[in-house]
């Protein structure tokens, strides 16, 4: 067997450079630290302001950004291998969308209702993100579906039609909402690390670790899905248990995702794409690589997004797009060249 | 009995698919489907294999109905090969090939070997690390018979699954229609049953131990390949004027067409 020790190779370089991007991320920023600093801090009993600034806004956002990189990655390489089409994405098919309309439902409409449900804001956000990211997901999956094929055609137009729909329903929410409402539009719509805080990533880690575990189970179901429902059947794969699960625990994580850092796009598309160069299609690879490497592209991201425009910050969904859409062009035609679209 | 049917009953919008269908599968027999374009094969290997539900009638395997049979121990017992078979991602021949193993996941060395046996069988090891989407038709369908085999093969002379394969010959030249035949015989000699869907008439007349006939949904003929493969059966199922010839080696029906010109 030759590819563990390839694959072995991929998986601990990926790693370290995670490592190393997250410790530059503590050290980088409006106050820069020298290492020996760093360690003090982390490790050591110094106290002050530099300790605040790196264990309770830098050190929060690195770990969101990685719980969410690896959830968006994940999710993405599982929901491209449930429609059998490396072309699909939880931002493009809509989900991330769906799911930041029912955040924003409940951020401008909801405190009434919270009273009602008896429920933390910070609770109830991820809560309705979830709810929105599974409909548009069951919306996309009735109008594309069948058993022998998956259009992608009306999968990428449904999407679009949610997207937008979302889109208005923000941009509705807003008008009708107060003087905050336009600053929230743009964090749902370009996405943002900023609301990191420990609460966040607590919640954000009981949602995405167990969901996540609970989806690399399924790799190898997925490697069957490969060949289609049919097949998998013959395979043994309980198909439709299999595909109810895939769905929820995406949604479940692009949910929670969207809820804490809004829309990051391209990043659940771009990721298992790449990865698929390296590692192939087989999930038992690509998910656990999917996870590492989202994680690295978005705490790389955000390092991005708060450094280059110092004092300013960039929403990070900005820079994932700009990088992800010419990547996203690039993989269409790739597909068209295998004559697959 | 490996597999056996009783009264299927196929409809699908509003039309039947499948009339009162009978069908019988025995230990160690290579049964082939005959019949025209949508007189129903795929539509009885679907319901056999338990992807299409009939509204009436049941199918059952080794005596158990085939709902009743746990997904992971149906996959362990019987492969299937469906016509369509869209794959969209770049996996390597022998990684699809290894998918069909994925029902014994704890036999790591086993598999292994099942693996290059097959692949070896199928003439595949020169081209096991290409990508599946770069290959022919043809080649792509032999793999995918690699991948059906695998769930099946024992690396031990006795084998005891039953495998169905939906239209195998219909993208492979000539020398692999008539290998694959040769290998399924062979196969079923060592224990496996197997039933084939198939377009190439004299083919099957030839390899087949027992025929079915299918036309528009019914059973017209079936049994042994001389009792079948009869000019009146074939002429009214498939409305043109043949001749039955024996076959020089083994005496098997071949069908000719008459020609007037």
């Amino acid at each position: 067997m030759k590819y563990p020790s390839k694959h072995a190779i991929i998986f601990v370089s990926l790693s370290l450079l995670l490592l190393c991007v997250s410790v530059l991320s503590l050290s980088i920023g409006s106050k820069s630290l020298g290492f020996g600093e760093l360690t003090n801090i982390l490790f050591g009993p110094q106290t002050g302001i530099a300790r605040t600034i790196v264990l309770e806004i830098r050190l929060p956002r690195i770990l969101l950004s990685a719980l969410v990189g690896a959830g968006l990655g994940v999710s993405g390489a599982v929901i491209q291998g449930l429609f059998r089409n490396p072309l699909a994405d939880p931002g493009l098919i809509g989900v991330s969308g769906g799911a930041a309309l029912g955040a924003a439902c409940v951020l401008v409409l909801g405190q009434e209702l919270l009273t009602l449900f008896f429920l933390p804001v910070n609770l109830m956000l991820p809560i309705a993100a979830f709810a929105g990211g599974l409909l548009a997901t069951l919306l996309v999956l009735a109008f594309s579906w069948s058993a022998m094929t998956v259009s992608v055609v009306a999968m990428l137009l449904v999407g679009l039609a949610i997207n937008t729909m979302a889109t208005g329903g923000i941009g509705l929410l807003t008008a009708l909402s107060d003087q905050d409402g336009l600053r929230n539009l743009t964090f749902w719509l370009l996405g943002s690390m900023a609301s990191a805080d420990a609460d966040n990533v607590l919640i954000a880690s009981i949602v995405i670790i167990p969901a996540l575990y609970l989806l690399l189970r399924d790799a190898s179901n997925l490697d069957c899905l490969l060949l289609g429902e049919s097949s998998a059947r013959t395979l043994g794969v309980p198909v439709s248990s299999l595909k109810f699960r895939l769905v929820l625990l995406s949604a479940l994580i692009v949910g929670c995702a969207v809820a804490f850092t809004g829309i990051i796009g391209f990043v659940g598309l771009i990721v298992p794409n790449l990865l698929r160069f390296v590692v192939g299609p087989l999930h038992r690879w690509l998910l656990p690589a999917s996870a590492i490497f989202g994680a690295l592209i978005l705490v790389t991201a955000d390092l991005l997004a708060r450094t280059l425009w110092f004092p300013r910050e960039l929403p990070i969904g900005v820079l994932t797009s700009l990088i992800g859409a010419p990547i996203f062009i690039f993989l269409i035609a790739l597909q068209r060249r295998k004559g697959l679209l | 009995m490996r597999l056996q049917a009783r009264n299927l009953e196929v409809e699908m919008g509003g039309r039947t698919i499948l009339d009162r269908v009978d069908f019988t599968l025995g230990e160690s027999k290579l049964v082939a489907l005959i019949g025209p374009n949508g007189s129903g094969k795929t539509s009885l290997i679907r319901t056999l294999s338990g992807e299409l539900i009939p509204c009436a009638g049941e199918v059952y395997l080794d005596g158990k109905e085939l709902s009743q049979w746990k997904p992971a121990d149906l996959a362990t017992t019987m492969a299937v090969l469906f016509q369509q078979t869209p794959v969209n991602f770049d996996i390597s021949v022998e990684q699809l090939v290894e998918l069909g193993r994925h029902p014994y996941p704890y036999q790591k060395q086993k598999n292994r070997e099942i693996i290059d046996d097959v692949m070896d069988c199928m003439e595949l090891t020169a081209m096991a690390q290409r990508s599946f989407l770069s290959l022919s038709g043809g080649e792509q369908q032999r793999v995918q018979i690699a991948r059906v085999l695998a769930q099946v093969w024992k690396i031990e002379p006795e084998m005891d699954g039953v495998l169905i394969l939906d239209e195998p010959l219909a993208a492979l030249d000539i020398v692999y229609q008539y290998q694959l035949l040769q290998l399924l015989r062979k196969l079923r000699s060592r224990g496996l049953s197997i039933l084939i869907s198939i377009h190439d008439l004299n083919l099957a007349s030839l390899f087949a131990d027992e025929m079915v006939l299918l036309d528009q949904g019914r059973v017209v003929a079936t049994g042994l390949p001389e009792s079948v493969f009869t000019a009146e059966n074939l002429q009214q199922t498939f409305k043109q004027p043949v001749e039955i010839i024996k076959h020089p080696g083994t005496g098997r029906p071949q069908m000719m067409f008459r020609a007037e010109y």
